[in-house]
């Protein structure tokens, strides 16, 4: 979709964020806020609504958002599916782990291989974008490593420019892993990288572990602010069909024919007022899905619900979502965790990395994809101690990379 | 252009599965390294698409080239046997010709080596 107008969908939430963050904190508190973000080591889980209270948070993730819409507008990128997915996720990320710091030295890594293959950065944002799911990585060795900040800062800005420079090769190779079933594939790769170099500090003395900091104070206000938006997003593809509707409900249709495995570019299957409409459903689901576990609206759970939304302009829909929510769902209330903790909540969200699994081979194999997602995504990050964000993706990849080969073989033997 | 071979060896491999898969016809594909790139072409024998099957795979086939997306996701093509990656084919294509002719369907895939958008 080449139309200018379409890239309202892509800067439209991220200064809505920016003016709610300016209304609801005074300048003062907002510097602070943002000044504690920035420097906070970012391992997972850090919820930034905790570090830095609401306003800096909204405003922090608004700017990491226009930032990337940005991007996508100076590079002359299409509108597609793949980046309203990227800038939904560095958008919800922004709630625990991405700040305005912390991406850039991916982005110029990413550059720098562009510039190294002489050919054009923009033929790599989309990893870029994705790939600052290893932002946490700069920030921990910048203010968590504990080194004097003559070293920290270097060392930080250096590791975050390789990590980008290694992703593209390595985000394309990792997609064989799991032949697209695995939807945040730059969270599979991210999670190698990570777990690799988290191996190699460890080594030199390092302590990389998991932060837990979340804060329930502001969950009331973001479920609102979210929900209002779905509903707008909802009305909107609606409205903009009105003269249409047959046609419309065909795209629905369309885009719910689809499996969801990559590459599926819902803008270019469903065309657009569709594609919004579907991200407004999925908004919905995945609030509905939180209040049914008793959930909080804290950073991470925000950060789920709002890539949830991004990717149901690439591939995840209701119809290939619910048995991933189902089989997560089982799978708490049969094993040791509880149901309503953040990260099971979570667990559900994110898991719908796997909705490929249902959209191809059926309802029973979503289920089970999520009941086996929710115990790896809770072993698997030890690997990397937190420094890559996506976990679910990295679980994702080795649940998807185990069950589809399977799923595919028995399925063989019935025809 | 790296794994530029590579590349086109995988385009070969998506089409081919495509039309084996879906209409199990005698194939014939010819490729030409040219200075600046390669030209494949296929030739399935007696296989005549309906009007709707045509027009989806002019629709599919249209795109036009995008590396934007096609350097990230080029290794999906030919991994699947029951899902397919045509679209993806499509974005890594400067030409694309597809033509029913009287003794079967034709493709004529273009793509130069070099990473321009059209």
């Amino acid at each position: 979709m080449k139309e200018k107008k379409l890239y309202i969908i892509l800067f439209v939430f991220p200064l809505i964020l920016i003016v709610a963050g300016l209304v609801v904190s005074p300048f003062s508190e907002l510097f602070q806020g943002l000044s504690a973000i920035i420097t906070a080591p970012s391992l997972l889980l850090t919820d930034y609504l905790g570090v830095g209270g609401l306003g800096a948070t909204l405003v922090n993730a608004g700017l990491c958002g226009l930032v990337s819409a940005l991007l996508v507008y100076f590079n002359k990128l299409d509108v597609n599916g793949p980046f309203i997915a990227a800038v939904y996720t560095v958008v919800g990320f922004a709630f625990f782990g991405k700040n305005i710091a912390n991406i850039w030295p991916i982005f110029i890594g990413v550059w720098f291989y562009a510039r190294y293959h002489k050919t054009e950065f923009r033929n790599y944002l989309l990893v870029g974008l994705f790939g600052t799911t290893l932002s946490p990585l700069i920030s921990f060795l910048t203010f968590g490593s504990g080194l004097p900040f003559l070293y920290s800062v270097p060392l930080g800005i250096f590791s975050g420019v390789v990590a980008g420079f290694v992703l593209p090769p390595l985000a394309s190779h990792m997609l064989r892993f799991h032949d697209g079933y695995n939807i945040y594939n730059v969270g599979f790769t991210g999670g190698m990288i990570g777990s690799f170099l988290s191996a190699l500090f460890r080594s030199f003395d390092f302590t990389i572990e998991t932060a837990s900091i979340l804060s329930d104070d502001h969950s009331f206000f973001m479920g609102v602010l979210l929900n209002i938006f779905f509903l707008a997003l909802i009305f909107a593809g609606l409205f903009f069909s009105k003269d249409n509707f047959s046609g419309f409900v065909d795209s629905m249709r369309s885009i719910h024919k689809s499996s969801g495995r990559l590459i599926s570019d819902f803008v270019r299957i469903g065309g657009f007022n569709a594609t919004i409409f579907n991200m407004g459903i999925l908004g919905i689901l995945s609030s509905f899905f939180v209040v049914l576990l008793n959930g909080s609206f804290n950073g991470p759970v925000v950060g789920g619900i709002l890539t949830v939304v991004g990717f149901a302009a690439f591939g995840k829909h209701l119809r290939n979502c619910i048995p991933i929510l189902v089989g997560v769902v089982i799978a708490a209330f049969l094993k040791i965790w509880d149901a309503g903790t953040t990260s099971v909540v979570i667990a559900g969200l994110f898991g719908t990395t796997l909705a490929p699994v249902a959209g191809q081979y059926g309802f029973k194999a979503g289920v089970l994809a999520g009941f086996f997602h929710l115990s790896i995504v809770m072993n698997v990050i030890v690997l990397h101690g937190g420094v890559n964000l996506y976990n679910n993706g990295f679980a994702g990849g080795f649940v998807a990379s185990f069950l589809v080969p399977l799923i595919d073989a028995l399925k063989k033997q019935e025809d | 252009m790296r794994y530029e071979v590579k590349k086109i060896t995988k385009m070969i491999d998506e089409v081919t599965n495509y039309f084996l898969f879906n209409y199990r016809c005698k194939t014939k594909i010819e490729v030409i390294p040219e200075k600046s790139g390669y030209t494949i072409n296929f030739f399935f024998e007696g296989l005549e698409l309906e009007e709707k099957e045509m027009k989806k795979l002019l629709e599919i086939m249209g795109s036009g080239r995008d590396p934007s997306l096609a350097n990230y996701y080029w290794q999906l093509t030919g991994e699947i046997e029951n899902d397919n990656e045509l679209y993806l084919i499509a974005m890594m294509c400067d030409d694309v010709k597809i033509e029913q002719q009287k003794k079967g369907l034709s493709i004529m895939l273009s793509r130069k080596s070099l990473d321009v958008k059209k």
